[in-house]
This record gives C-alpha cells, sequence and structure tokens, in this order.
C-alpha cells in the first residue's frame, strides 16, 4: 500500500470519527459536549435522561448510520462489479421489493386480521423486522435457483428487475384493498430509519453486517479479474458460477438486513461506489473496498446529521436526505470529470 | 522443431458448435490439426465460420460437441481451471468493464493463477509483471489509465497481461483488429518474436492474410461446411486453399506476389517493357484503368526509360509516339489515343 493511499485512509478515518461524534452531539436535545464525552468514555452524568438519550437512542443510531452507508456501498459495489452496470444497486436483484413485499403482508395483512402491529409495541418493530428477512430472503432463495440456471449476468440482472417488478405489483394491490391508516404507516416503513434500531437488535445487525463486509472483502480478487469480463476471468482459473453466488449471498445478507432493521433506503448504494472510483480514480477492488465502506458511513452519518435538522423535534425521512443531498454531489463529480464513462469501461 | 513430443495443441475429429434445447448446432466439423511448441499458428476463416467458437473450445471455456482437445498431449477433460489458467493465456477482443484501472494492475491480473486470496505480488510475481511490460515496450505506460491508452497501447498491455500469466501458449483473437497498419506490423512482429525467441506457442485468429503469409510458421483454415486445411503458407497457396478461401468474383489471390487484389476487367491490351524498378507500379496503374499486360506483339506498347533520377515512359501507337514523366501524364495519353 502506497503512502499516499494510507495518508487518505487515516484522513477518512479521522472524518469518521469526527462526524460520529458530530452525529451523537446534534439532535433535538441540546446536550453540552463535555457530558456527551463524559457519556461515551464510560463515566456517568447526573441527568440521567441526557444519558439515556445518548446511550439508548443516539449511539445506536450512530451505528446503525455506520453500518448502513458501508453495508450498502459494498452491495452496491459488488452488484456493479458483477453486473458490470453503473446503474445497478444493491436492490437490483428485487431484495428491497421482497422486503417490502414481506412488510406489505405483515402490516395490511396483519391490520385486516386485527392485530395492528402499532399496539404491539416494541414486539412489532421486530415483527417488521422478520417480516421484511422472510420477504427478502425468499427473493433471494429465487434468485439463486434462477442464477444456477442462467449462464449469463444480463439476464439474471433482468430477471431480477422483473422480480422488483412483480413483488412491487404485488404490494401496490395489497394497498389497494387496504385501510389509509395502515397504507400510512407502511408508508412510513418506506421512509426508512436509523433511528428505530435498539441494543437487542444491533446484537444481531452488527455482527451480519460485520462479518458479511469481511466476507466479501476476501472476494476482492476474484471481483478485479471479473472486471476483465466472464471470459477472461474464467482463462485465469477464476470459478464464475461459484464466485456470481458468493456475491450474490454478500448482496442480499448486507442489503435484506439492512432493509429489515431500517427499511429500503434508496441512493446510497448507487452513489457510494461512483463516488469512490471518482475520488480515487481507481478500479481496483483492494483499495475500493475501505474506501467505500468509510465514505458510505460518512455520507450516512452527513445524511444523518441533516435529517434530524439540529434544534428541531422533526426528523427528515432519511430516504429523502440521501437523494436530495447525494443527487448533485454525484451530479457534481459526473460533470467535473468529463470522461465518466470511461471510468467505468475500455 | 516439429517431433511428437512437441505437441502444444492438438485436434483429434473436433467438432465444435452449440446446444441448442435437443439438438446440436455444429459449427465445424472433425477438425484435426496440430500446433507445436514455439510455432505462431494463424487461424483464418470468413467472417462467422466458428473461428472464436475454436478458439473458446480450445481455451476450455466451452465444451467441444466431439472429439477432444489435447493440451501438451493431455486431454483437456482431464486438465483443472487452475491449472489450464497456467498452461492457456487469452488476449481477447472482449471489453474490459473497468477504464481506471491502471497498466499495471491490469498486468498483474496476470498473476491471478499464482497469487494468494488477497492477490499480494511476491517478488517474483513482480518480476514477472515486469518482464511482460520490458518485452511488450509498455513499461512507461505502467502508471496510465487503461481508458487513456491509443488501440495499439492497449493491445501491447493485453499482450503483456497474458504474458505475465506465465503460460506456455498464447490464444488470440484478433489481435490486430482496429490497428493501423504500423501497429498491426508491431504487434504482429511481436507475437514473432516471442514464439521464437520465448518458445511459446501462439494460435491467433486473424483476417490479416497478407500477414498471416509472412509471420505465419503455420496456416489453419477454415471454410463455412468444409474440412479444415493445415499447413504452411505457401503450401496452401500452392494447393489453391487461398484462393477457394476467397471465393469471391470482385477479388483474385495473386499467386506470384501472395497478396490479394481487386479484379478489374481488362479489354484493352498492350506490352510493356524496360526498368524493372517501377514496372510492377506501372502495371498497376494499367490494370486499374482495363490495361491488360500482353507478352505478345500489340499496337500498343509502353517503354519505361531511366534518366538519372527521372522516369520517362514512352507510350507507342503504330507510328504515334509520345513520353511521359509521370504515371498520370502516362495515362492520360493512353487515355487520347
Amino acid at each position: 500500500m502506497s503512502n499516499r493511499l494510507s495518508g487518505i485512509i487515516l484522513l477518512l478515518l479521522g472524518m469518521l470519527v469526527i462526524l460520529a461524534i458530530m452525529n451523537i452531539s446534534l439532535g433535538s436535545v441540546y446536550i453540552p459536549f463535555q457530558k456527551i464525552f463524559a457519556t461515551l468514555t464510560g463515566q456517568s452524568i447526573e441527568n440521567e435522561g441526557w444519558q439515556n438519550i445518548i446511550l439508548q437512542f443516539r449511539l445506536p443510531k450512530a451505528i446503525t448510520a455506520i453500518l448502513v452507508g458501508s453495508g450498502l456501498g459494498i452491495s452496491g459495489l459488488l452488484m456493479q462489479t458483477l453486473f458490470r452496470n453503473p446503474l445497478a444497486g444493491p436492490f437490483v436483484l428485487g431484495i428491497s421489493s421482497g422486503a417490502s413485499l414481506g412488510v406489505a403482508l405483515a402490516i395490511l395483512a396483519g391490520m385486516t386480521f386485527g392485530f395492528g402491529l402499532t399496539q404491539m409495541g416494541i414486539g412489532g418493530s421486530w415483527i417488521l423486522t422478520i417480516s421484511a428477512s422472510l420477504g427478502a430472503i425468499l427473493v433471494l432463495l429465487v434468485v439463486v435457483l434462477v442464477s444456477l440456471k442462467v449462464q449469463d449476468s444480463m439476464s439474471l440482472l433482468i430477471i431480477g428487475l422483473m422480480f422488483g417488478s412483480a413483488t412491487s405489483a404485488i404490494v401496490t394491490v395489497l394497498q389497494f384493498f387496504s385501510k389509509a391508516e395502515s397504507i400510512q404507516a407502511y408508508l412510513v416503513w418506506t421512509f426508512g430509519s436509523l433511528g428505530g434500531v435498539t441494543w437487542q437488535e444491533l446484537q444481531v445487525f452488527i455482527p451480519i453486517v460485520s462479518i458479511t463486509l469481511f466476507g466479501s472483502f476476501m472476494l476482492s480478487k476474484k471481483l478485479n479479474a471479473l472486471l476483465l469480463g466472464d471470459n477472461y476471468a474464467r482463462s485465469l482459473g477464476l470459478n464464475i458460477n461459484n464466485t456470481r453466488l458468493l456475491i450474490i449471498i454478500a448482496t442480499a445478507l448486507l442489503a435484506g438486513t439492512i432493509t429489515a432493521f431500517c427499511g429500503p433506503i434508496a441512493f446510497i448504494g448507487i452513489a457510494i461506489p461512483h463516488i469512490t472510483r471518482l475520488i480515487f480514480n481507481t478500479s481496483n477492488h483492494k483499495i475500493l473496498f475501505p474506501m467505500v465502506v468509510l465514505c458510505g458511513a460518512i455520507l450516512m452519518l452527513i445524511c444523518d446529521i441533516i435529517a434530524q435538522i439540529p434544534g428541531r423535534e422533526y426528523t427528515l425521512p432519511i430516504n429523502a436526505v440521501t437523494s436530495v443531498f447525494g443527487a448533485p454531489l454525484v451530479i457534481w463529480l459526473v460533470v467535473r470529470r468529463k470522461n465518466f464513462s470511461k471510468t467505468f469501461a475500455k | 522443431m516439429a517431433g511428437e513430443n512437441n505437441i502444444a495443441i492438438e485436434l483429434r475429429d473436433l467438432t465444435i458448435g452449440y446446444h441448442r434445447g435437443n439438438y446440436q448446432l455444429k459449427i465445424l466439423q472433425n477438425l484435426n490439426a496440430v500446433l507445436h511448441k514455439g510455432e505462431l499458428v494463424c487461424l483464418v476463416g470468413e467472417n462467422g465460420v466458428g473461428k472464436s467458437t475454436l478458439l473458446r473450445t480450445i481455451s476450455g471455456v466451452q465444451q467441444p460437441l466431439s472429439g477432444e482437445v489435447f493440451i501438451a498431449h493431455r486431454s483437456l477433460r482431464d486438465i483443472s481451471s487452475m491449472e489450464l489458467a497456467k498452461t492457456i493465456s487469452l488476449v481477447l477482443t472482449d471489453r474490459i468493464y473497468a477504464g481506471n484501472l491502471s497498466v499495471k494492475e491490469l498486468v498483474a491480473l496476470g498473476r491471478y493463477p499464482y497469487t494468494n486470496w488477497l492477490g499480494n505480488l511476491r517478488k517474483e510475481d513482480q518480476k514477472k509483471i515486469d518482464w511482460a511490460l520490458e518485452i511488450t515496450g509498455t513499461q512507461y505506460l505502467e502508471d496510465q489509465l487503461i481508458s487513456e491508452l491509443s488501440d495499439g497501447q492497449f493491445q501491447k498491455t493485453l499482450i503483456a497481461r497474458a504474458l505475465a500469466q506465465d503460460s506456455d501458449m498464447i490464444i488470440l483473437d484478433e489481435p490486430t483488429a482496429h490497428l493501423d497498419l504500423v501497429n498491426k506490423i508491431i504487434i504482429l512482429k511481436l507475437l514473432k518474436d516471442l514464439a521464437s525467441n520465448t518458445g511459446k506457442s501462439i494460435l491467433m485468429a486473424t483476417h490479416e492474410l497478407e500477414l498471416s503469409l509472412q509471420i505465419a510458421d503455420f496456416i489453419w483454415m477454415t471454410y463455412k461446411n468444409d474440412k479444415m486445411v493445415t499447413g504452411t503458407p505457401e503450401d496452401l497457396i500452392i494447393n489453391g486453399s487461398f484462393n477457394k478461401m476467397i471465393n469471391h468474383d470482385a477479388i483474385l489471390f495473386d499467386e506470384l506476389h501472395g497478396r490479394f487484389q481487386i479484379k478489374s476487367k481488362t479489354d484493352k491490351f498492350c506490352s510493356l517493357s524496360g526498368d524493372k524498378s517501377v514496372f510492377f507500379l506501372t502495371q498497376n496503374a494499367l490494370n486499374r484503368k482495363g490495361w491488360s499486360i500482353s507478352e505478345k506483339v500489340s499496337d500498343v506498347s509502353i517503354n519505361i526509360r531511366k534518366n538519372e533520377m527521372e522516369f520517362i515512359w514512352q507510350v507507342r501507337k503504330n507510328d504515334l509516339e509520345k513520353e511521359a514523366d509521370s504515371i498520370k501524364d502516362m495515362l492520360d495519353i493512353l487515355n487520347s489515343l
């Protein structure tokens, strides 16, 4: 690793720490910085309310933001490399549509059968998570089965998009037959949220995301070979079908888990790999990987800071912030680099 | 060089093609051919005849319909993909989906079969990469991104990548497509030198018939719905295989010079004599304008004379005689006769 690269990684790590602290410091309730620092370093402070806000709400939210940003960034990178398509993202295989279907069934059908999730409190959020996971796993299984049958990646991409459309259509039909309040509950879920993840849930969330991230990093040599196209990759001794399956499973685990806990968070997954490629001018996955993790986490923390509009009681839907804030950034990078398409193919 | 122990690639009764549901789409049938170590073989044939399919089959990307491919005396079926990666490297016309890869990173990917799970390069890998860059003359490009390369530079880089793979055989699919003449020759010369200096066996599909006559040790000539013919370029010219391949009214294979000519209608005759140095060019111009050179005495005759540094074309018809100091003048005079 070159000195310049290590320098950049250190810089990004520094930014990450600062942004994480900012993220925890800012919110609808003002808490003095010394108190925040004291709480984070394990000392107890006299104001128990503040301590609760910091430890039970803001800290898990910041951790969630980091996991979501890096996880979605990596799954986007995996999909863009597998499909060799700059428009691919974590959800092209229909993972988020599957999760939406699960959630829609739980909320919309659940209300019809009279056990409204809204009345179920904490248990309700677990039910949402589980139904989203089941939906995502169902779609994943179908996609994996199809990928074993279909030889080329482009067909798989199209099939994934078709699955997505079909599941979205079913959700639309469900909405059509549902009451207004259940549709609203479903809509709120689609806005995405980083704040709803509890410590209990993080015990599941952290290990799945970090182990999958590490596992996908181990694929970086194979991903680099895939950049050359299937024929070259095979001639180098790469087992394409195997690798494709591993990539799909890793993506599904990351995107599926994140969607299950936080809702379908758009944009980040497609944008982060592009932003990273444009800034660091490389396609080498060994370099891209840590950069995508860091940039994803940083961007997500920034989006979350914007979303909670410091000093106000409202929180904007995170899904809207990522796009409104991220789109201009991507446009600016693309315009500044006039040969953008060349960063993707020769 | 030829000998039974020296066989790099052998095709035995090979039939290639695709499975289409229940029936087989046969593209080329009953192929028998041998490529020896250190030889450069050009695979020629018209578009769509199945050259790429054959290369894909030999490189193990695609299964044969029947028959067998032997790589260094071993059936392709018995060779694992990792072993094959160390035996055959490819140079294809496929797009590379990463303009942001540097030349060195691309070449380093050739070390894929030898590196650990992270792809870390050891000293030995580094050495091979440097050697590949040096021999292809691409060291000066090593830090450039491949999206910034010209077509010629890119092709050399792809060859360097194949060399870094350190295989005994290199299979190339139209490595000179899209290149200008000079770059074509540079690439072909590079391949020729590689075959003779490093002992690598090279099989290359190409449309450069005339150039392949000059560099190929052997030519594998494929025809639509017919047997593949193999031999030295000269033998294939002598037995008429070249003419058979170019079975078209508009093209003529000039067996004397080993080149293709556009057939032009000739309905006028003249005799041509004199200085040999521009004889061929004069003949070329005459042919283009519909004149055929006849050995017999005809009423129009042209004599080329060298006058110190200049050439004079004397055009004579019966008693009329005119002199021209350029080919254009000569053609004008012929026109006015």
